[in-house]
């Protein structure tokens, strides 16, 4: 009998290897399936930056802006009446072309440019920024942060006037931080819900489609005043959670930005390709002074004499971090050091004080940390390994970040590991998050805190009387040790050599400032 | 029984199914720790702003009360907005579907283009090298993890060829298929084998029958016999399996698409029990209720019309 013909499946991987050769000989050698990379030679006029990021953003709702990524596309959509400068030192124009203060009413007026329009091509007047205003001081999340405004008038339409009950040297910067973008006036006749859906503002791009969690488009805003600016004409927004895969889309070079490359992430990319920021946020531990062993200061302070802080910086940073001065992020307009010094690394101290506190022989106790915040984690098992010698057996627990957060803010934890830094250009911002987090979380009374917060406010900006009341803030941390700042660490984000630009030290930048080699 | 009836009783008893599913999830989003009013409203608010949160989003009403309002939503089509970004449910799955569509649909096509060929070849050669190395090939694809497959494929193939792209899912069709092609890949590595061994006995018994050895004795080639009984006769179980195999594909989905950064159903699920984003949550996951049934009805059709032998009957 022969041997029946048998059935060779050519025609099946025929079929594949053309599909392959198609597909591949289809698209461009650079894998543009994303249409982010240019040609060579494309000026930036032209050009599309891919932007991949671990986050998305919380939406339009410029309030319940809780990301850095929402931070930053707000700030490209939303035009503020300032913006921050490039480096984060201060701020600067943006709608309003001329500002400036009146001490004897406390009042704020701004001049809004002539030319400043919404993405539909209508005029920015002084009726929107009142509107605006109105909506920023109804928000639950930064509310609080316009109660001075008493009244906001608009004598013309392009002139605004802020009154506030008092002086406050914090205002521009609150007035430059994307959750003051300005928006039409009765949300240009929209519904809110219809608004924030397909938002129109002022900023440098406008929205051409988006979805949550998905890829945001943006292209220049034609109407936007600084027409002759830099920046991509479109820029494409991509939420990657994989880390391997955001380093991948860089390699490739079918992202030219990523953006917040976590510290243990640092070893994908190589320091050239590293925007590296002056240190600006803060690691710290805060100890519940509620109840339990916490609520001796000796034995905060044994803790914070404990922990080493170089090892955190060499284990959970790779190095990409500074010793801390204090519980304030540096590099922050206002920022003044303590007038002493801050704590350093000395386990025979530790241990004389935790011997003469109300801790003595040792305790269990516990540290939260979000479990999704790497750095963190490592963080956790070293300040464990430190604080065993004092006798203090340390469960570290991480929580999914809504967990974490319901403990943290409900000062259900023993110790509460976090971070922290500013989203505006003023050392006023974290000493707001300090006092309305409860003393980072800490349970500790924040009378003091918020009696000098408004004795910085209220003095002249650069103040020696501002300079006092922030360095006060700093020695309160160290004298009652509600929370010991355990690492300054830096932002970074990762470019492709043809993008370059000037990041605040937080990290925001604006798109339209970005120059891209042509 | 008449087929469109029995599609029609197969329909209405997907509802109480899918209902049931829709309150497993609901009871579980309700037991995980974490209150996501905080999440939803802003870090910086008050305690009584969260209280007002939790009231308007009806989140202090008993839990019966919550999830009948909510089938009730479904029941018109209405799936909510979702808590963190204010859109449409529907919408932002809408924009979703269709790269989830193209991942399992490609990966399908995929998983039977290398488990068919395989399959022949390893019932037809039953005990010797051809069918040891298949079931070899089989078990290692089997062992491999979805998304360690496609990060070496993307580390082996789409890097250093620059033939396929590292992430992203494409504007035009050809673009699409680009970006989808090694996903679909990784996910086809893992569903070939369960169908190979599937076909491979399936085969091998219609092989054995009276037949097609009546078939092989009336000189008809083997090409025909192939086509005409084999695979026909054969394939109908391997139909089943597929049916099967659709929960690991939606579960591979949820790995594949966030590895390769793709903005797909499972990627947006990913992102929305991240940000405890409820209504999101429960509208994907009843969206993924919907396509397995859906998949399983497919697969009963499909299988009656292969082998008309199957009765369809309650």
């Amino acid at each position: 009998m022969t041997k029946p013909r048998s059935i060779r499946p050519r025609g099946a991987i025929a079929v594949l290897v053309v599909l392959v050769l198609v597909a591949a000989g289809c698209g461009s050698g650079s894998g543009t399936s994303s249409g982010s990379s240019q040609p060579p030679g494309t000026s930036s006029a032209n050009a599309t930056l891919r932007v991949v990021r671990t986050e998305g953003i919380d939406g339009w709702v410029l309030d319940s802006a809780a990301t850095y990524a929402s931070y930053q596309t707000d700030a490209a959509v939303f035009e503020g009446l300032l913006r921050i400068k490039p480096d984060g030192s201060g701020t600067a124009a943006g709608l309003a072309d001329t500002w400036s203060f009146d001490p004897a009413s406390t009042s704020w007026t701004f001049h809004i440019r002539d030319n400043a329009a919404f993405s539909d091509g209508k005029p920015v007047t002084s009726a929107d920024v009142v509107f605006s205003e109105k909506i920023w001081s109804a928000g639950k999340n930064f509310g609080s942060s316009y109660a001075r405004i008493t009244s906001v008038d608009a004598p013309d339409p392009h002139t605004v006037v802020f009154h506030l009950s008092k002086p406050d040297n914090n205002f521009e910067a609150l007035l430059s931080a994307s959750v003051s973008g300005v928006m039409p006036n009765n949300f240009g006749g929209q519904t809110e819900q219809n608004y924030y859906a397909n938002p129109i503002g002022a900023g440098a791009y406008k929205i051409d489609k988006w979805s949550a969690g998905a890829r945001i488009e943006l292209s220049r805003n034609e109407h936007f005043y600084n027409s002759a600016d830099g920046g991509p004409a479109k820029l494409n927004i991509d939420v990657v959670t994989d880390e391997n895969e955001r380093s991948i889309l860089f390699q490739s070079g079918d992202a030219q930005i990523v953006e917040y490359v976590p510290a243990p992430a640092v070893k994908l990319y190589s320091d050239s390709d590293l925007a590296k920021l002056p240190v600006s946020q803060v690691l710290h531990l805060s100890m519940n002074v509620a109840s339990g062993p916490f609520s001796d200061t000796k034995v905060r302070t044994a803790v914070a004499n404990a922990v080493d802080d170089q090892q955190i910086i060499d284990g959970a940073y790779a190095g990409n971090a500074e010793k801390p001065s204090g519980i304030l992020p540096p590099n922050l307009p206002g920022w003044a050091p303590p007038s002493k010094n801050y704590f350093t690394t000395d386990l025979d101290k530790a241990k004389a004080l935790l011997a003469a506190s109300s801790g003595a022989g040792g305790f269990k106790t516990e540290v939260i940390y979000d479990a999704g915040v790497a750095s963190d984690a490592l963080a956790a098992q070293i300040i464990k390994a430190n604080l065993a010698p004092l006798g203090i057996d340390v469960t570290t627990t991480g929580l999914e970040t809504a967990a974490f957060l319901d403990r943290a803010f409900g000062t259900a934890a023993p110790m509460v590991l976090w971070t922290f830094g500013a989203v505006s250009p003023d050392i006023a911002d974290p000493v707001n998050w300090i006092s309305g987090t409860g003393w980072l979380f800490s349970g500790f009374d924040t009378a003091a805190l918020i009696d000098l917060s408004t004795a910085y406010s209220v003095a002249p900006a650069n103040s020696d009387e501002a300079k006092a009341a922030i360095t006060r803030i700093q020695d309160q941390a160290i004298t009652d040790v509600p929370a010991v700042a355990l690492a300054h660490f830096s932002v970074q984000h990762a470019l492709a050599s043809s993008v370059h630009g000037t990041f605040a030290p937080w990290g925001l930048y604006y798109y339209d400032e970005l120059a891209i080699d042509g | 029984m008449n087929r469109f009836a029995f599609i029609g009783k197969r329909l209405a008893a997907t509802i109480p199914l899918m209902a049931g599913v829709v309150l497993a999830v609901f009871l579980l989003l309700q037991v995980t720790p974490g209150d996501p009013v905080r999440q939803i409203v802003g870090l910086r608010a008050s305690e009584s702003d969260l209280a007002e949160a939790r009231a308007h989003l009806g989140l202090n009403d008993n839990v019966a009360v919550q999830y009948g309002r909510y089938l009730g939503q479904v029941a018109t089509g209405d799936l909510g907005y979702s808590y963190k970004s204010r859109q449409r449910v529907t919408d932002m799955i809408g924009e979703r579907l269709e790269v989830t569509l193209w991942l399992l649909t490609v990966s399908s096509i995929f998983a039977v283009a290398i488990a068919v060929p395989l399959a022949i070849r390893s019932a037809r050669r039953p005990g010797r090298l051809a069918d040891h190395t298949v079931r070899i090939v089989g078990t290692v694809g089997l062992a491999m993890p979805a998304f360690w497959v496609g990060v070496m494929l993307l580390l082996v193939v789409a890097l250093p060829t620059g033939w396929f792209p590292a992430g992203g899912f494409g504007n035009t069709p050809v673009e699409k298929l680009r970006s989808i092609f090694l996903p679909a890949v990784a996910l086809a590595i893992g569903m070939a084998p369960v169908l190979i061994r599937s076909l491979r006995v399936a085969i091998g018994d219609v092989l054995k029958s009276e037949q097609v050895a009546t078939a092989r004795s009336m000189g008809l080639s083997e090409g025909r016999i192939m086509r005409k009984f084999v695979l026909r006769n054969a394939c109908a179980p391997s139909v089943t399996i597929l049916a099967l195999e659709a929960g690991y594909l939606l579960f591979g989905a949820v790995v594949i698409e966030t590895t390769f950064a793709l903005p797909g159903l499972g990627q947006g699920l990913v992102l929305a029990a991240r940000s405890r984003d409820l209504t999101a949550v429960q509208g994907y996951t009843l969206v993924f209720a919907v396509a397995v049934v859906a998949i399983f009805l497919l697969s009963d059709v499909v299988t009656a019309m292969l082998d008309p032998r199957v009765e369809i009957s309650s």
